[in-house]
């Protein structure tokens, strides 16, 4: 990486001195806004363009910085999941306190049944309302086993939905809609990134709005999809055993409830990202990437940058989809 | 440390250029590219400062930047005038009292001469007594509405009453100003810095008095409405649509409450918060003293120094914000009281 | 790789000697343009250090997490609105009782009718019960929210809190890489920044606001609970007092969580992703773990954020007519 911007660095070196010794019998119009009158307009065009360069460079660079690593490693950031070791401090101390809570409710109700058994449909309630909470307070004492099995289902319904999908064809999407600018050594102008080129030498305002398609595309998908699930998915393994306690009791069963609706949506956000994935190999692979082509002078695949744009913003909609399914 | 270094390295620079350019004119030499660069760095900042932040300063401070700051007490207590309602509910009255009073007519012919079964006379009871609860309270419509402006106006007076006006003056005051101050102070270097803080300056200015009027334009609407309402609550068909319009006509009215509350409640908790690190930031005011309509107001401008902190500029929005936060969750929160 | 770097130097040599020899007169030309970008440059540092000064400004918010997280406002602020609000229910609750006792005593229909007549007038009697101790049911979900909060900030939402400074910072970085090349060029990720640092203090200093409001209606809420029609608003203004003071247990969560996660994500994922996403986690979690409490807050947020945008559209229009 150091090697290849080393290399970037002496090529702008390179051609701003290039355009300097060959640019004295141009004649330069004023209409890039340096109001020089003496003849060294070259020098502040050359110094104008260096910089709209250096800027495409480093606002290209800022928006696809992790693209690589995200390419290479597909499988692994979808299948990411927090390890319950690390978590366990934690949830030792939450388990601690939902016994806490536990145990006087429980006391209270066996001393209900056997000493203050009015009628036989109280009797009845409290028995199962006995029954609820010993089944709660079991699930509660295995929650690190529960939460691990539920992790393993996920990643197992993951990977096997990952692993025949061709992967390829949907890096080769990435690579597709962000492309390519002079300034990667190539000699093309095509996708985002030739957007962001055209945009930046007419306005710099106007590249960083262009800027803003790759901060949605490429942080988005980094960052809603993947990490925010992660830190979602731990903070509801912690809370696991309270969400059982809420939702064994009458008062709080709408909040019991909703935390392990969540919970499992959560945690099987994988498996939608994973299916999106092959949603969106299978539809460039069906429909050819040619299919819709947008540009004037510039090529903008769509399929490719819908199917990207799918994976970063998708599964936070997919989620609304999900609610009220527990009894 | 690095911070001053390098503001010391940048003033040495400055102090070589500025000879140079002196040099070089005392030489002849024209040096372009000088001239241009030192009035984007001096001169525009100054017209930024000047030009933009000025008239906003004497907009706020001398016009009626914030008269919601002054009139806030006012402008909530305020409650659409009842007599608007008159012309309509007279038509109301002229098309509801021949219909209504036909059918009480037939219906005590009914009951006197027409004696039928037990539960069609129960019956003919109860739908005589709810037409006439409906004619009489429909008459007394106008009076009604008074009766509950001057209940929410008394409970708007005393929630009021709970903390000083002034506290609440001041901090929405803090408010705008601090903005104006912190926008100044990003506008200058470059305008675009300033824009998210100078765009909330109006906001603040300007918001409230949206919210506000919206309700009383809504207000206005129900109150219209009011005697349909009760008409149509009489009717058993139509009960839902005549619940609908006296609820939000009770919930419009009562919101005046609920935004003397907020402002309250951020007063309150103003005075007992205090921050860990409360940094400030301070700000020329420039503004021209009012009263002097020529150049020569500009050699007697006022030049203030003012400054904000973090927990006035803080609590100063959370006032603005709440105003037209509380109303959203009143209405949110609110629903299908009646019986 | 050796070769072409050789080469590269190589180029670079003929050409700065080529440009020598053209450049002849030239000099001054080039001494003074090289004057201007450092100006240039200059007035570039200063929208920086402006910058910085403001976002620093805001960032001073973070020092006082651990104290607006773990304090409420004192009862004294809020006992003055209660008993405000229980004088108003007063007379109604009198009113309501002593209706029902004449009922029972004078009007006794059917037996039916009386015990539904007694069995109000006991809620009625507990209603009054519980409202009278209202301040004390506040103080208690004050005291165990305070506890509860106490009791997680210790376990590591320090690291949390320098999370998100790093993320702040990270912006920042980009904030001044940007506006090094082009004075207009890190505009925008600015407003975006000083959004979201500005969302997060409206957002604690709310909900201090709310709070005390709703603290000050708990009365109204017991009272509108006891009367079939309006159960619901009181159970709803109950649900919020609940909500707005246990808001601070789903940061602190939040933070703890990430100070002790962060740590075990593969580390090919740049970091700044991970630092945003934490701060954007940090956010949303009354929302995720509470259910509904946070829409109001994540409202305000929202608009503040998309009001930057077309704003700035504006502002290059004025400033490329003002040249």
């Amino acid at each position: 990486m150091r090697m290849n911007s080393r290399i970037k660095i002496l090529i702008v070196i390179g051609l701003i001195l290039v355009a300097m010794s060959i640019s004295t019998a141009v004649r330069i119009p004023k209409i890039f806004g340096e109001s020089h009158e003496t003849g060294f307009n070259r020098m502040g065009i050359i110094i104008w363009i260096a910089k709209r360069l250096l800027y495409i460079w480093l606002s290209a660079s800022y928006g696809t910085e992790g693209l690589n690593e995200l390419k290479a490693n597909l499988s692994e950031i979808v299948m990411m999941n927090p390890s319950i070791t690390t978590l366990s401090n934690l949830m030792v101390i939450v388990i601690k306190l939902v016994f806490a809570l536990y145990i006087p409710a429980i006391a209270f109700l066996g001393f209900y049944i056997l000493f203050l058994s009015s009628s036989p449909e109280g009797r009845a309630e409290a028995k199962s309302m006995l029954t609820k909470l010993i089944v709660g307070l079991i699930f509660v004492s295995v929650s690190p086993q529960l939460m691990n099995l539920l992790l393993t289902v996920s990643e197992g319904l993951t990977s096997s939905i990952l692993a025949p999908t061709a992967k390829g064809v949907f890096t080769k999407a990435w690579d597709t809609s962000i492309g390519a600018t002079p300034l990667d050594l190539r000699l093309e102008l095509s996708g985002l990134k030739g957007l962001h080129f055209i945009a930046t030498f007419i306005e710099i305002e106007l590249g960083f709005y262009t800027f803003l398609f790759f901060m949605i595309l490429v942080w988005g998908a980094f960052i809603f999809p993947i990490l925010i699930r992660f830190f979602a998915v731990s903070v509801f393994i912690v809370l696991f055993p309270l969400s059982i306690l809420l939702y064994s009791f009458e008062f709080t069963k709408a909040l019991g409830r909703t935390m392990l609706e969540q919970t499992i949506i959560w945690t099987f956000l994988q498996v939608i990202n994973a299916l999106i994935v092959l949603t969106v190999v299978q539809s460039i692979i069906s429909l050819g990437e040619d299919f819709m082509k947008v540009g004037w002078g510039i090529t903008i695949p769509v399929i490719p940058l819908v199917g990207c744009l799918m994976f970063a913003v998708a599964p936070l909609f997919i989620i609304r989809f999900f609610r009220g399914f527990l009894p | 440390m690095r911070k001053k270094k390098f503001m010391n390295l940048m003033a040495l620079a400055l102090v070589i250029i500025l000879l140079m350019i002196v040099s070089a004119e005392a030489k002849g030499i024209k040096l372009e590219s000088l001239e241009v660069l030192l009035e984007s760095l001096i001169i525009k900042p100054l017209i930024r400062g000047l030009v933009i932040a000025a008239p906003i300063g004497y907009w706020l401070a001398y016009q009626d930047g914030t008269s919601f700051v002054k009139n806030f007490n006012r402008v909530i207590l305020y409650n659409p005038p009842t007599e608007g309602i008159l012309p309509f509910l007279n038509i109301l009255l002229k098309i509801l009292f021949p219909v209504y009073s036909l059918l009480i007519v037939s219906i005590g012919f009914y009951l006197l001469l027409y004696s039928s079964s037990p539960e069609g006379r129960a019956n003919a009871k109860s739908l005589l007594s709810k037409l006439i609860i409906t004619l009489v309270l429909i008459s007394l419509s106008s009076r009604l509405i008074w009766l509950i402006f001057s209940i929410s106006g008394y409970l708007t007076d005393s929630i009021f009453s709970l903390t000083s006006l002034e506290l609440i003056g001041e901090i929405l005051n803090g408010g705008i100003w601090g903005m104006l101050i912190l926008s100044t102070w990003l506008m200058i270097p470059d305008i675009e810095l300033g824009a998210v803080s100078l765009m909330l300056v109006y906001v603040f200015a300007w918001l409230p008095y949206m919210v506000i009027s919206l309700r009383n334009i809504v207000l206005t609407t129900l109150m219209i409405l009011f005697p349909l309402g009760i008409l149509l609550y009489f009717i058993p068909e139509l009960k839902s649509i005549g619940k609908t319009i006296l609820e939000q006509f009770l919930i419009w009215t009562f919101i005046q409450a609920f935004m003397a509350l907020a402002l309250v409640s951020v007063a309150k908790a103003f005075s007992v918060t205090t921050l860990v690190s409360n940094p400030e930031i301070t700000c020329l005011n420039i503004f021209p003293v009012p009263g002097i309509n020529n150049m020569l107001a500009w050699f007697f401008t006022s030049i203030d120094l003012g400054t904000t902190n973090l927990m006035t500029l803080g609590f100063g929005a959370v006032a603005h914000f709440s105003i037209i936060l509380v109303p959203i969750v009143m209405v949110l929160l609110f629903k299908k009281f009646l019986p | 790789m050796d070769k072409k770097s050789r080469i590269f130097t190589l180029l670079v040599v003929i050409l700065l000697l080529s440009t020598l020899v053209n450049a002849g007169g030239a000099l001054l030309g080039i001494i003074d343009v090289a004057i201007a970008e450092g100006l240039k440059l200059v007035a570039k540092g200063w929208i920086v250090s402006t910058g910085w000064q403001v976002i620093d400004f805001y960032e001073k918010i973070f020092d006082s997490f651990p104290l607006l997280l773990t304090t409420n406002p004192p009862m004294s602020e809020i006992t003055s609105g209660m008993f405000f609000f229980i004088k108003i229910i007063a007379p109604f609750y009198i009113l309501a009782i002593v209706i029902l006792a004449l009922y029972i005593l004078m009007a006794s229909s059917s037996m039916r009718g009386r015990a539904k007549a007694k069995s109000m007038l006991t809620n009625l009697i507990i209603g009054l019960v519980l409202i009278s101790l209202s301040p004390g049911v506040l103080k208690v979900f004050f005291i165990i929210s305070e506890n509860l909060a106490n009791a997680l900030i210790s376990m590591g939402a320090n690291a949390g809190i320098s999370a998100l400074k790093g993320a702040s910072g990270g912006l920042y970085e980009k904030f001044w890489k940007l506006t090094l090349i082009h004075r207009t060029g890190g505009v925008e990720l600015f407003a975006i920044h000083t959004t979201l640092l500005f969302g997060l203090t409206i957002m604690l200093l709310l909900r201090h606001v709310m709070v005390i409001l709703f603290g000050m209606l708990l009365p109204l809420a017991f009272f509108l609970y006891l009367f079939y029609p309006t159960k619901h608003i009181g159970k709803g203004l109950f649900m919020q007092t609940f909500l707005w003071t246990f808001m601070p247990i789903a940061w602190i969560l939040a933070l703890v969580i990430i100070g002790t996660v962060i740590g075990s994500i593969p580390s090919y994922i740049p970091e700044f992703y991970i630092l945003i996403a934490a701060l954007f986690f940090f956010i949303g979690s009354p929302m995720m773990i509470l259910g509904v409490g946070d829409w109001l807050a994540f409202l305000v947020f929202l608009f503040e954020v998309l009001q930057a945008a077309p704003l700035s559209i504006g502002a290059v229009v004025i400033d490329e007519t003002m040249k």
